[in-house]
């Protein structure tokens, strides 16, 4: 029996249900046009915005006069959009910081008014003044879960969209695939917002969740939209690499640097001393983190999982019984639901063998401070945006992007649909893309799609990973090549089942994957300097001089087709135009922390 | 070599029994009356979750089971199941030799271990069909 078509139409179509996602239709709803939310798992039970142990961070000024919390006046947005520029290495685009900075707080004023639990304010690696309100990704959640189901939003779960619709360079809606039944999806729109975070999955060791395969910056990309810093994918430091199936767990690093742990080689050694011999592990950023540890790892000084030690062990127990007492998400050691007590992994106890894990997407889809991309109708935001966190995006403001560019573009949605009129779906393209769709499916012999995810994320994890060199990037993309060649084309399912085919739907993704995996290589293959997340072993320096450009990538005749764009702002003074050693700090850690 | 990449083999030969909860290969609703446990040995692994267990039966005995998974830390709260009597989440739950796996009570069964969800105002009973114009 052929799989059942569905016809629908929306004004606003939102793809990806979590903290953009639902920001944004909280404001398309309300201004009363028909929204349409789509979930590739369960709403609030999947996405990045849940998993969030999160501070949010807004200007410290803000934190005190707006929440009451112990903020520092001396703070304000511009020093909170410095902070970011120049923790981001200045590839951020101004306009997004300020938009960020400025809009921060109110964002979160709006969702605690709503019902969001905030339990305090913490001081965060990177961050010049304590600009952390504390809270947690499922409070909030459960607050803006209440609000959507109040806003008359029409939801749908379970529904993997595939590819954007496209009219003359307008976009005109989607098609997917209702993962439940199998059935076809033909959704046409006015507007489309994807939110559909970043692409963490690519990498075998990541804190991301199942979901977060970059399918927004596929089916952006095909829809002839530009993408920007692909090339920075961003890694938290020592997650754990053991036991096997708690891979890519990441309270080794945030409990590390609350109580003083150390990071060690195989020598013992405190290595972070070569990279940041100021702020060691405590006040050294992320990005930094990351590449010393795999540089660690890459040079033989890691252990027998493939990771660098992690240990508290010389912390007193009392310390540590103390601090694990302050912390929410760390009570009696307990994480999430994790026992730690119970699974044998006690800090008190345990060295852990750890690393880097992907994080969060740097770059995404490009667009404008109203989150507009490159194709009209079509809006990108949160994680699945590129180019407000630059080359390196501090702590906590993952969720302050999400909820506050949500709210912009889904304004700015709204107001381009209520003028727009429902577009004409094109046949042609729902046929091509439909035969995409079921094609892993319908082919009888082939590739096992567990096979094709393997060798997708080994590449990834051998030639892209936070420290990268010419050999491995030119591998990197003749792998590309062959998975493009043999690899895709020929992917088929096991089980020929169409309702709840998990298999079906990693062979979209791994679709997806590959792509980001080429537009990661090629990036960072142009880029010949090292900076944020991304070192090149064989140009191991910041160039200022050559590099304060992005890169912006697009689709051309069927190939990925590159430009740069030199970096420009009028409110924070840009770095001296010259070389400079990969890791100075800007500013002294000691001093304020 | 690549971060993540193991130098020694560390698996062990011990297997253990798990039952698991399947609905009838029918597309039809299912009522949770109509299911079986089906038995699965599997290799046993280090701190083994429940969640572990379901991906090892998926990739390697039995491709077509239905099971939802999304953060694996125990925070989205998605793969909730039943264990034995009791709900748990499959993956913070350490595997257990013998084990039976069921739907999560209380919930309408989709296929296998995958369960709906109540949401207001959303699409979960009606499907697509619920916004079709």
């Amino acid at each position: 029996m052929e799989p059942k078509r569905s016809n629908l139409q929306t004004d606003v179509l939102i793809i990806g249900s979590e903290g953009a996602g639902s920001r944004a239709a909280i404001e398309t709803a309300g201004e009363g046009l028909r929204t349409l939310v789509v979930s590739k798992g369960f709403f609030t039970r999947g996405g990045a915005s849940v998993t969030a142990d999160m501070d949010i961070n807004v200007p410290s000024r803000d934190a005190k006069a707006i929440f009451g919390l112990p903020g520092d006046p001396a703070d304000d947005v511009e020093s909170f959009a410095r902070d970011m520029l120049e923790e981001g290495k200045f590839m951020n685009r101004e306009e997004l910081v300020l938009a960020h900075c400025s809009n921060a707080a109110r964002s979160v004023k709006e969702l605690a008014d709503w019902g969001m639990r905030v339990e305090g304010l913490v001081h965060s690696p990177g961050h010049r003044f304590p600009r952390g309100i504390l809270s947690s990704g499922r409070s909030m959640m459960q607050t803006l879960k209440k609000k959507v189901e109040e806003s008359g939003v029409q939801l749908l779960e379970n529904l993997m969209i595939t590819d954007l619709l496209t009219e003359r360079g307008e976009v005109g809606g989607a098609v997917g695939v209702d993962t439940r039944t199998g059935d076809f999806v033909v959704i046409a729109a006015k507007a489309v917002i994807l939110a559909t975070g970043g692409a963490m999955r690519l990498f075998p060791i990541t804190t991301a969740p199942e979901e977060l395969t970059g399918d927004g910056f596929h089916m952006a990309y095909r829809a002839g939209a530009d993408l920007v810093d692909m090339e920075f994918p961003m890694f938290l430091p020592a997650c754990l690499y053991w036991p096997e199936s708690m891979k890519g767990v990441d309270f080794p690093y945030l409990f590390s640097v609350q109580v003083g742990g150390w990071w060690l080689n195989k020598f013992g050694e405190r290595f972070i001393g070569k990279w940041d011999p100021t702020r060691m592990e405590r006040g050294t950023t992320r990005d930094v983190a990351s590449v010393a540890q795999a540089m660690e790892i890459m040079e033989g000084r890691g252990g027998p999982h493939g990771g660098i030690f992690v240990s508290t062990k010389h912390v007193p127990d009392e310390i540590q019984e103390y601090c694990a007492e302050q912390i929410p998400w760390w009570r009696n050691f307990i994480y999430g639901q994790f026992d730690l007590v119970k699974f044998g992994l006690d800090p008190r106890q345990v060295t852990y063998e750890a690393g880097p894990a992907c994080h969060y997407w740097n770059g995404g889809i490009r667009v404008s401070q109203k989150g507009e991309t490159s194709v009209r109708g079509l809006y990108a935001v949160g994680e699945a945006q590129g180019g407000t966190m630059g080359a390196n995006r501090l702590s906590g403001n993952a969720v302050a992007e999400a909820v506050v560019f949500g709210a912009i573009a889904g304004r700015q949605a709204a107001s381009y649909a209520q003028d727009a009129p429902l577009p004409c779906v094109s046949e042609e393209q729902v046929t091509e893309y439909r035969e995409r769709a079921y094609q892993a499916l319908a082919r009888e012999n082939g590739v096992d799609v567990f096979d094709a995810r393997k060798r997708i994320q080994k590449a990834a994890s051998e030639f892209v990973g936070p420290a990268r060199d010419r050999e491995g990037l030119t591998s990197c993309i003749k792998e590309v090549e062959e998975l493009n060649k043999e690899i895709l084309p020929n992917q088929t399912t096991t089980s020929k089942r169409r309702a709840c085919n998990r298999e079906w739907v990693m062979a979209l993704e791994n679709e997806s994957m590959v792509l980001v995996l080429e537009l990661i290589a090629r990036a960072s293959l142009m880029r010949e300097e090292s900076r944020g997340a991304m070192y090149r072993r064989d140009y191991p320096d910041t160039d200022n001089g050559e590099w304060l450009k992005n890169i912006i990538v697009k689709q051309g005749d069927g190939r990925a087709v590159l430009r740069t764009q030199p970096v420009v702002t009028s409110e924070v003074p840009l770095p001296e135009r010259e070389k400079v050693p990969y890791m100075i700090p800007t500013w002294e850690f000691d001093k304020r922390f | 070599m690549a971060p993540g990449e193991r130098n020694a083999e560390l698996e062990s030969d011990e297997r253990i029994i798990v039952h698991v909860y399947r609905s009838p290969p029918q597309e039809t609703e299912d009522t949770g009356e109509d299911g079986r446990f089906q038995e699965y040995s599997i290799p046993r692994q280090d701190r083994m979750t429940i969640l572990n267990v379901l991906d090892h039966i998926h990739e390697h005995c039995d491709r077509s089971l239905a099971y939802y998974k999304s953060c694996r830390i125990g925070k989205c709260v998605g793969c909730v199941v039943q264990v034995d009597g009791k709900t748990r989440l499959a993956c913070t739950t350490l595997a257990k030799d013998g084990m039976r796996i069921g739907p999560a009570k209380g919930y309408r069964i989709i296929r296998d271990l995958v369960v709906e969800f109540p949401v207001r105002g959303g699409s979960s009973k009606g499907g697509p069909d619920a916004a079709e114009q």
